[in-house]
């Protein structure tokens, strides 16, 4: 040892006492314990966030699917079905005959009441006698 | 009572026991380390704190090639660079906050220069500090720095040299 790193050893020369290492070792623990908490509230928060980035992600991919569906099957509007005039309700009916409309309706109707029925009961009488 | 190697042994089974022995049989070699560094007990001990905790979660990998003790070394050579180089600007400025020399009576003149000492081998390239820590705070054999340290004899001796070089430079020139 020469003398500047006689020097600087006797600068670096310190009193140490001696620490109370069941102490130590009961703060290390608990130091321990805290990491080990924080990793897994970590763990957990990464864990949450993949699992909604995977739903987000799954309900994007449902929802572009079923656009995709309703354009392949050309559907319009409810609106749009009036303004369209190939679909004029007027010219549907004018070839319909009125009695087989009648008959239509009386058919289609699942509700009648007493009155309907005499109707119903006469204007077949008539058909058939007619 | 067993020794170190048994105890890792025991612990590396499973005994969490033989881990707290194994810190008690060394928690002062480790926290005087840091002391001679750090003239600071509660950093000291946060510091060792340190160290036990890097060493649980990786003695499981100990493979008894190296001697504990120099495994040991090296854990605390490695947690004194990491502070001193998150320490060195708060260092640095904790220095100028510091009154004039002249100030100063002849206890604190010694302190003074502790502090410029330790403020010069904080601004040391790496493996010189590492050399100069181990051998002023250990008083450890070039032997002993190089197989700490993993450099060759002869080259922790180069780095020796030319920290106190560097170290006389900034002491004089203060």
């Amino acid at each position: 040892m020469n003398n500047i790193e006689k020097k600087l050893s006797k600068l670096s020369s310190v009193k140490i006492r001696n620490i109370d290492s069941s102490n130590f070792i009961v703060s290390l623990r608990s130091r321990q314990r805290i990491e080990s908490l924080r990793k897994k509230r970590f763990q957990s928060g990464v864990r949450a966030f993949v699992f909604v980035a995977l739903i987000s992600l799954i309900t994007s991919f449902q929802l572009d699917t079923s656009n995709f569906q309703y354009d392949t099957l050309d559907m319009v509007a409810y609106y749009q079905v009036f303004e369209n005039e190939g679909l004029n309700i007027d010219n549907v009916f004018v070839e319909v005959d009125e009695n087989d409309f009648k008959l239509f309706l009386i058919e289609e109707t699942v509700d009648f009441d007493l009155s309907e029925l005499f109707y119903f009961n006469s204007f077949l009488n008539e058909d058939i006698e007619g | 009572m067993l020794n170190d190697n048994e105890l890792i042994a025991k612990f590396q089974d499973g005994d969490e026991k033989a881990f707290d022995q194994l810190v008690q049989n060394n928690v002062n070699n480790v926290f005087g380390f840091f002391m001679k560094v750090t003239r600071n007990e509660m950093t000291a001990e946060d510091l060792a704190q340190d160290v036990f905790m890097k060493l649980y979660k990786n003695l499981k990998n100990f493979r008894h090639d190296s001697n504990f003790s120099t495994y040991l070394y090296r854990i605390n050579t490695n947690t004194v660079n990491s502070w001193i180089t998150r320490n060195k600007w708060k260092n640095l400025l904790h220095l100028d906050q510091a009154p004039d020399r002249g100030e100063y009576d002849q206890v604190n003149e010694v302190e003074w220069e502790r502090k410029e000492l330790w403020a010069s081998i904080s601004k040391l390239p790496k493996k010189q500090r590492e050399v100069v820590i181990l051998r002023l705070t250990n008083e450890l054999s070039f032997r002993e720095v190089s197989k700490i340290t993993g450099m060759k004899e002869g080259t922790a001796k180069v780095n020796f040299h030319h920290a106190l070089k560097k170290l006389k430079e900034d002491l004089i020139n203060e």
